[in-house]
Parts: structure tokens; C-alpha cells; sequence
């Protein structure tokens, strides 16, 4: 591994936030207001805890060994068997992910703008638009990641207009679910807030020390919190608890519900935008599962393997199911996946602890850190 | 008067390309926006906004790709420059500027005035 810089600190930073804002926007109300009612904005504060408790963890393995992205670091902390499984259940884990973030769109995009348009034609343009993108080094997906930054602005900037004409008393009876119901709902928010992990895959290409990233990472985290809060406490602004049970794209319908003098159909032109967003989030874990599929299988031929990643997420795509399977099937996803991407984290900071791996001779290495940042 | 091929919306976003295709100050860059409002206009039509945004998407990106002697092409704005936004999108007159620059960018502070 060389210590080549391809990120900048502001290019982190929207990478987190594209990594962590995606399809799950948009069903994250119903999906925790369901089990957390009213209280869904304390689950996700808790579950925002829980992910700045695993970004510390990341950020002390990052300290430990700065030249080695996660696959690296699992392969010499847990040793060469116990390690391939490890790496392939990570590998799945992106591809899984990733399907469901296209899975998640063409549903989307079926339900509300092409509705007669057979999901496979629109699908192609999706994926021929994500290979432009996955095709490019990181270099340049950083730059796309920040030019597009802008588009991720427009949920609060948009939403916030239902804080001026909402009914505050929606949000009152506090304390409603009881501890078993804001667990539930941060499982519930978990798919939205699954993409931290891969920051640890583009950790060692970003300049600056470790402590300055992780402070980049820790602030891109918190915006996104707040911008799910946001989001949240909109629909529970607009929608009385009857409607809410009813909606699954809360955020959608209240967007449907502003007519601009100009615009009619918000929701349309916004839903078409933020496609963008949605190429970022998917981009980034099929980058992220190529990259650990080169290193399983030894190549470096990175165009190759993207290509057979994109199409591995694509296959499960073709078969046809109702959007109450696809929640379902989410469901059962998220708890391994979140156990998986907790917990990982945490243990490999332990193993490297215990059996008391040495890093790169560390002290130099950070001089010449502190030195490459200036 | 009534024939009804076109409605009143095509005459107003005709209009408005007809004279926004002024703005473009070189001959050979309009041609380019010509030849890329083909694919565009094959986008629109089948997929409809959606496939503008993506087909726009594909455009940018490939913007981004490009490089002329080593700088890339959307130099302040895809690799963000806060300092060297200053004089790209509002460029104040020349005896307003005290500093060089993206272009012209020299080590030393150019002379007042």
C-alpha cells in the first residue's frame, strides 16, 4: 500500500454523506414510526450514537494501521483463514446492499414517475449512468460526490417549508412506545444508516492526519443525523398518526402537497433529482464490494471486476416483487447486516489490542503525516 | 391558428431555447450544445425528466473525466477551490483585482493597479 492522497478532507466528507442518504430517505418515517411512534426522533438519535460509537472504533484502527483499508486491516488482524470469511461476508454484504439500494429505486421510480415503463428499461439507462461513474478512479468520484453535494441540501432546504404551515401538536404525546419500540425503530432506521462502513474502505487515500479525518467524519455524520431528524419531524409535522400509518413515502407525499406558482408536481421533479443521490449511494458500495473482490481474487483489473459486481447486484433485480416482500426482506437483512457492521469495527479494534499487532513503525509515519497535510 | 399540433408550453420553452442559444458567445461551442441536445432530446422523450437528469448526469461526468494540460476542466468548481471560486462565477473589473487570477496565477502578489 502507498500512501498516495486521492481524497481531500471535503471530498470525505460528501462521500459519508453520500454513502449514508440514499433510497432509505424515504421510507425511513413510516419505517420507524411504526415501531417508535412519536418517539421515532429519540431512536434515531440513539441509533446515531451507536454509529459515532463504531466510527471511533474506526477511527482508532485507521491510527493503527493508516496505509491499509478495511480488507487489509481484517486480513492481518484475524489472520489468513478466518479472514476470507470474513472478507466475503463484507463483500456480500456491499452487493446485498447494493441491490437493495436499486431494488429500492426502481420501485420507487415504478411507483411514481414510470408507471407503465417495464423496470428493466429504465433500469439499464440507471446502471449504463452508474458505470460513467464507477469507471472513473476515486480521484474523480470525489469530485462528482462534492459537485453533486448540493442535491443532499435540498431535503432540509424543501422540507423545512412544512415547518412554517405544520401542526406542532402532531408530534406531542411523548414517551408513547415503551425501550422495546425505540429498539425496534433503530433497527427500522438501520438501512438508512448503513453505509458508514464504508468509509473505512477509502480511509487511507484521504489526506491529513487520523485524528483530522475522523473529525471530518464524525461532523459529516452529524449532519446526516440532523437531516434524518429533519426529515422525520417533517412528516410527523404534516401527517396526523392515522396518515402516517397509511403513508409509505411520507416525505414524498408532503413534498406532493406544496404547488409552487411555477411548479405543480414538486415531488416529480424532485423524486427525477434525486436519482443523482441515489447513483452516488449505489456507486459507492459497488465500488466498495469491487474493491474487495479484486482483493479476494488477487487482480488488479478494477474495470472487470466493477462490471461483474454491477451485474451480481443486477440479477436479483430482474425477479419481480411486491414492495411489501421488499420491505420484508429488508427487514431481514438488517438485523445480520447490523450486527455485521457494529460489531466488526469493535472486535477487530479488540483482537488488534489483545494479540497487540504492531502497526508501520508509527511515529515516523505520523511526522511525515502532519507534514503532508500542511 | 387552431390546428393543434403544438401546445402553448412548446412555444414557450422553443422560445426560450431560441434565445438562450445567444447567450453562447463562440460559434464552435454552440455547435457543441446543438450535437448534445440530440441525445438529450432522446432522453426526454422516452424516459422524460428522469432521463434528462440522467443523461445530463452522464455529460457532467464526463466533464469531469476531461483534462487539458493537466488541469481538469471544471478546475475551481469538480475539484471544489474555495479561494479560486472567487473570480468564476462574478468577475469583478480588472482595477478591483488585487490578486492574480486562476489563469494568470503567479507565486507573487501581482502590483496594485
Amino acid at each position: 500500500m502507498n500512501n498516495s492522497t486521492l481524497l481531500g478532507k471535503t471530498q470525505l466528507f460528501w462521500f459519508f454523506v453520500h454513502a449514508q442518504i440514499g433510497v432509505g430517505l424515504f421510507s425511513l418515517s413510516n419505517s420507524i414510526y411504526t415501531y417508535a411512534k412519536t418517539d421515532g426522533w429519540l431512536s434515531l438519535l440513539i441509533a446515531a450514537l451507536f454509529v459515532q460509537a463504531v466510527l471511533y472504533c474506526l477511527y482508532r484502527l485507521n491510527k493503527h494501521f493508516p496505509d491499509d483499508t478495511l480488507y487489509t486491516i481484517i486480513e492481518k488482524v484475524l489472520g489468513k483463514f478466518i479472514s476470507k470469511f470474513v472478507l466475503v461476508g463484507l463483500i456480500v454484504h456491499f452487493i446485498v446492499i447494493a441491490s437493495f439500494v436499486l431494488k429500492g429505486f426502481t420501485q420507487l421510480i415504478a411507483i411514481w414517475i414510470l408507471n407503465l415503463t417495464p423496470e428493466p428499461v429504465f433500469l439499464l439507462l440507471f446502471l449504463f449512468t452508474c458505470l460513467t461513474m464507477l469507471m472513473a478512479p476515486l480521484t474523480l468520484m470525489g469530485r462528482v460526490l462534492v459537485l453533486t453535494a448540493p442535491i443532499i441540501l435540498l431535503i432540509p432546504l424543501v422540507g423545512s417549508y412544512a415547518f412554517i404551515y405544520g401542526d406542532y401538536l402532531n408530534l406531542l404525546p411523548l414517551g408513547l412506545s415503551d425501550s422495546q419500540g425505540i429498539l425496534d425503530g433503530i433497527t427500522a432506521s438501520l438501512f438508512a444508516i448503513n453505509g458508514f462502513i464504508t468509509i473505512a474502505i477509502v480511509m487511507p487515500y484521504v489526506e491529513g492526519t487520523p485524528k483530522e479525518k475522523y473529525k471530518v467524519i464524525s461532523s459529516a455524520h452529524w449532519s446526516v443525523a440532523i437531516i434524518y431528524i429533519i426529515v422525520f419531524l417533517t412528516s410527523l409535522l404534516t401527517f396526523s398518526h392515522g396518515e402516517m400509518k397509511l403513508l409509505p413515502e411520507p416525505y414524498l407525499y408532503m413534498i406532493k402537497s406544496f404547488s409552487l406558482t411555477l411548479i405543480e408536481r414538486l415531488d416529480l421533479i424532485f423524486l427525477s433529482i434525486w436519482s443523482i443521490s441515489i447513483i452516488t449511494t449505489y456507486v459507492i458500495f459497488v465500488y466498495c464490494g469491487a474493491v474487495g473482490l479484486m482483493r479476494i481474487f488477487g487482480t488488479t483489473r478494477y474495470r472487470v471486476i466493477a462490471i461483474i459486481t454491477v451485474i451480481l447486484t443486477t440479477i436479483p433485480n430482474l425477479t419481480q416483487i411486491s414492495t411489501y416482500q421488499y420491505e420484508h426482506l429488508l427487514n431481514v437483512v438488517n438485523v445480520p447486516s447490523a450486527y455485521f457492521t457494529f460489531l466488526l469495527p469493535l472486535l477487530l479494534l479488540i483482537i488488534t489490542k489483545l494479540r497487540r499487532i504492531k502497526g508501520p513503525s508509527s511515529l515516523k509515519k505520523y511526522l511525515f503525516a502532519s507534514q503532508y497535510s500542511c | 391558428m387552431n390546428a393543434g399540433l403544438i401546445s402553448n408550453i412548446m412555444i414557450i420553452v422553443v422560445a426560450i431555447t431560441a434565445v438562450s442559444s445567444f447567450v453562447i458567445p463562440n460559434p464552435e461551442m454552440s455547435n457543441v450544445i446543438r450535437l448534445l441536445r440530440f441525445p438529450l432530446m432522446l432522453a426526454a422523450a422516452t424516459f422524460g425528466l428522469i432521463g434528462v437528469v440522467l443523461c445530463t448526469f452522464i455529460i457532467v461526468m464526463h466533464l469531469i473525466k476531461l483534462e487539458s494540460f493537466g488541469t481538469p476542466y471544471l478546475s475551481p468548481v469538480a475539484p471544489l477551490d474555495r479561494k479560486k471560486l472567487k473570480d468564476t462565477f462574478i468577475r469583478f473589473p480588472m482595477w478591483v483585482l488585487e490578486r492574480n487570477t486562476l489563469l494568470t496565477s503567479n507565486k507573487h502578489k501581482s502590483k496594485k493597479r
